[in-house]
């Protein structure tokens, strides 16, 4: 990340608050920190992490839609992030402080690194990091587990928005020490939603991050996230098995729609 | 001076049927055929046709107006033209004749179908698709 | 293990030539391309670096009216009548006298475009391959824009924005693919322009995107912007209802409707927002969406590089903001082509096509010469990379 963003960062926390540069994503840069924003450090014994998400000024577009787009998407994910944490069975970091004018909010910090230099346990890392076994059932049951994750948000009418494998975190199962727990993160184009079609669209988006990312093994990947999110709708009854059917069904058409659509030179 | 140029259509519904010059007709006399200039749509508009195919070429020491004599590929070329404005005509009266056929039998729905997948093949489709193209 | 040496060239040369035929819109081109053998060429990932040399680089260009698009049978009419003229102009300019023993391959668009254009391009192009025996190559369009602009560039693994009439993809190439990782969700963003300028009634030449860039550079208070729905879907986008918005705001300009409040002041129906003003704002808007889902992309693939390619991506502005983008990102670059190259060309598709042929890919029947409106980028085996 370059040097400037950094310091506009630092700049606006001030050097009382020591920061470690983790990732530049599109929109937003990421920092560990050990400090709480509002819990004394004398507190914090365990030296306990936490993450601060920034969104920089954005100087490539106007100032007016720079604003605008930072404070509704600061604000808008804040929001979802506190609500969805308070829904039962639903995983997402929990939010701890929110600045939505500067773009800034506070995260507890989630994952670890993997081994051999894999890097951060998000699912993009962890499915690149079993290539060489790539339907292990760890593997299986940790797809299963997203796609839960996703049928739960959406039965909630919740929408994520921006689905991909580096969206998704995994954390250490502490009761079962080689499975994984996978974490919603970053719903900065999140929203609520009880519109099929969004729905369709966040399940096309997410297969489409899949084949493109994990192309050699996307068909059962797929197959397994499916699977985990449909199975949430089917345990909620007649009325969920209606929803999963128009979930699922609206799924094709976007996904006709995006293969059909005319590409017109 | 080789064969004339023929076309030949078939189909299941009717009798092969075969398309064939004659050089003293004036249709097989223009490179500027009836059924392929510019659509009226844009004219109305105010285009200026600038995308008109050039004219035959006279052999040297021919001139136009005794008896022209024309080059080889200036005469393919205007035959080509003429026999084109035929198999046009013939496939414009055929779509029209399956659209009545078509319209006694089905609804008005099936009719707005057929008039919109003959744009299509007018427009040179693959006749299984049903997208909007960029310039309409 | 990429050779790109195994097929010779005609004649013992130590160069190949190829003839590229485009016209999948209206845009008909034709170019002729060189490229010298190279050892570096034998192994290894090296098609972006082909010395290539365009010998020439001929278009033509079908104009309508103001307030009018291109139909396609007026667009076929145009190419077919043109083609022959535009061939024999690029092979003089290329001193090429005896096309039988100098070409080595014939590249034209099999698809996607608009189907009657794309037809008269290939038969052009069959006769040429019959009457002069010279092998034919199909070439998707949208990878002849990939590899003309990696060859300008030298951007070795770009992502790479693909904007013009037709198509808004972002693209990054895995695994013998280039695979498509965002895209419109209904209209292309040169559509949208095209549109919008049709509603503007503003003229079509040299092109409707130049002009309404133009006309957003004479926009005089570019601190103020008429707000505009903003709608980025992950690594997607959506085009048609700022379209649909913006009309509605230019209508009502055009026929004085006071009532409007963004447009008219309404205590002294003072005139506030003038076409200049929607142009820069609409540009603002969409160019936005578009450097965002590349940066996402981007950040996604973990590329430092961006090329943008396609007729939008001449735009000045867009390329400035995508390079204010770059900057900020740890080693950005941003790649970009002139018009020469941005817009459709027949160099590009001499260019994707000459990889294709050295790669032995060759039309063995006339029959796979058929072309095709829908043909994704992804669909095409990228044998020519590692």
């Amino acid at each position: 990340m370059s040097q400037e963003i950094v310091d506009e960062v630092a700049k606006y926390l001030t050097s009382n608050i020591p920061i470690v540069p983790i990732s530049q994503g599109a929109e937003a840069v990421v920092f560990t920190t050990t400090i709480h924003p509002y819990i004394p450090s004398s507190n914090n014994e365990k030296k306990e992490k936490f993450i601060i998400k920034y969104r920089p000024t954005k100087k490539y577009r106007h100032p007016l839609i720079d604003k605008s787009l930072t404070k509704h998407r600061t604000l808008s994910e804040s929001r979802i992030l506190s609500k969805l944490y308070q829904i039962d069975g639903i995983k997402v970091p929990k939010l701890i402080a929110c600045d939505p004018y500067n773009g800034c909010i506070w995260l507890e910090f989630l994952g670890e690194d993997l081994p051999n230099g894999f890097g951060f346990s998000n699912l993009k890392n962890f499915l690149w990091m079993n290539a060489k076994d790539p339907y292990n059932d760890c593997v299986k049951d940790t797809l299963y587990k997203v796609g839960q994750q996703i049928g739960l948000l959406h039965w909630n009418d919740y929408c994520h928005g921006d689905l991909t494998s580096s969206n998704i975190v995994l954390v250490k199962d502490e009761d079962y020490g080689t499975n994984w727990i996978p974490h919603l993160i970053d719903f900065g184009l999140g929203s609520t939603s009880s519109l099929v079609e969004d729905k369709g669209v966040d399940l096309y988006v997410l297969e489409r991050a899949i084949i493109s990312t994990h192309s050699s093994f996307a068909d059962k990947y797929n197959e397994w996230l499916i699977q985990g999110f449909s199975d949430v709708y089917k345990s909620k009854g007649k009325q969920g098995n209606k929803k999963l059917n128009e979930v699922l069904k609206r799924f094709a058409e976007v996904r006709l729609r995006g293969r059909k659509r005319s590409m017109i030179g | 001076m080789g064969d004339l140029i023929t076309a030949k259509y078939s189909s299941p519904d009717i009798p092969e049927l075969h398309f064939t010059i004659d050089v003293n007709d004036k249709r097989y006399q223009t490179t500027n055929g009836m059924t392929t200039g510019p659509s009226e749509h844009v004219l109305n508009a105010g285009q200026i046709d600038r995308d008109r195919p050039s004219d035959p070429k006279l052999l040297s020491g021919s001139s136009s107006d005794v008896e022209p004599h024309y080059t080889e590929l200036s005469k393919l070329r205007m035959h080509l033209t003429g026999l084109q404005d035929d198999i046009n005509i013939f496939l414009t009266e055929q779509m029209e004749l399956a659209k009545k056929k078509k319209i006694k039998l089905h609804s008005e729905e099936e009719e707005k179908r057929i008039d919109e997948e003959i744009n299509e093949l007018l427009d040179g489709g693959d006749g299984d698709e049903e997208d909007e193209d960029e310039g309409k | 293990m990429v050779n790109l040496n195994t097929i010779k060239p005609k004649n013992n040369r130590n160069y190949y030539l190829a003839l590229g035929l485009e016209g999948s819109a209206n845009k008909l081109g034709v170019g002729i391309l060189k490229h010298p053998i190279l050892p570096s060429h034998e192994s290894g990932d090296n098609s972006h670096h082909c010395q290539a040399e365009i010998l020439s680089n001929i278009r033509d260009t079908y104009i309508t009216p103001p307030g009018e698009g291109f139909l396609p049978r007026d667009t076929a009419r145009h190419h077919r009548n043109w083609c022959v003229r535009l061939i024999k102009r690029a092979l003089e300019e290329a001193g090429i006298n005896d096309p039988r023993n100098d070409i080595d391959v014939i590249c034209f668009t099999k698809g996607p475009g608009m189907g009657a254009p794309l037809h008269s391009v290939v038969i052009a192009a069959r006769t040429c391959s019959l009457m002069w025996g010279v092998d034919l190559v199909g070439v998707n369009h949208c990878v002849g824009h990939i590899e003309m602009g990696r060859e300008i560039t030298q951007a070795i693994n770009p992502v790479v924005l693909y904007v013009s009439g037709g198509n808004t993809q972002v693209i990054a190439y895995s695994e013998n693919r280039y695979r498509i990782f965002g895209e419109t969700l209904d209209i292309a963003i040169g559509n949208c322009l095209d549109r919008f300028a049709r509603t503007l009634k503003i003229p079509n030449a040299p092109s409707p995107g130049y002009n309404i860039e133009q006309l957003a550079n004479k926009c005089k208070n570019k601190d103020q912007l008429v707000e505009l729905p903003y709608t980025v879907k992950g690594m997607d986008l959506s085009m048609s209802g700022i379209l649909a918005y913006i009309d509605s705001l230019a209508k009502d300009l055009f026929k004085g409707n006071k009532k409007n409040k963004i447009l008219f002041d309404q205590k002294t129906g003072e005139q506030k927002v003038t076409v200049e003003d929607l142009c820069y704002s609409l540009q603002e808007n969409l160019f936005a969406m578009l450097v965002e889902i590349t940066e996402r992309a981007m950040a996604h693939v973990n590329a430092s590089q961006v090329l943008i390619v396609g007729g939008v991506g001449c735009n000045v502005r867009l390329q400035e903001m995508m390079g204010q983008m770059c900057k900020d990102r740890a080693n950005g670059q941003v790649h970009a082509t002139d018009e020469r190259f941005c817009i459709d060309n027949g160099v590009m598709i001499a260019q994707a096509g000459l990889l294709q042929y050295r790669m032995g890919d060759v039309v063995k029947d006339l029959k796979e010469t058929v072309v095709t409106q829908k043909f994704r980028t992804d669909e095409v085996y990228v044998s020519w990379r590692e």
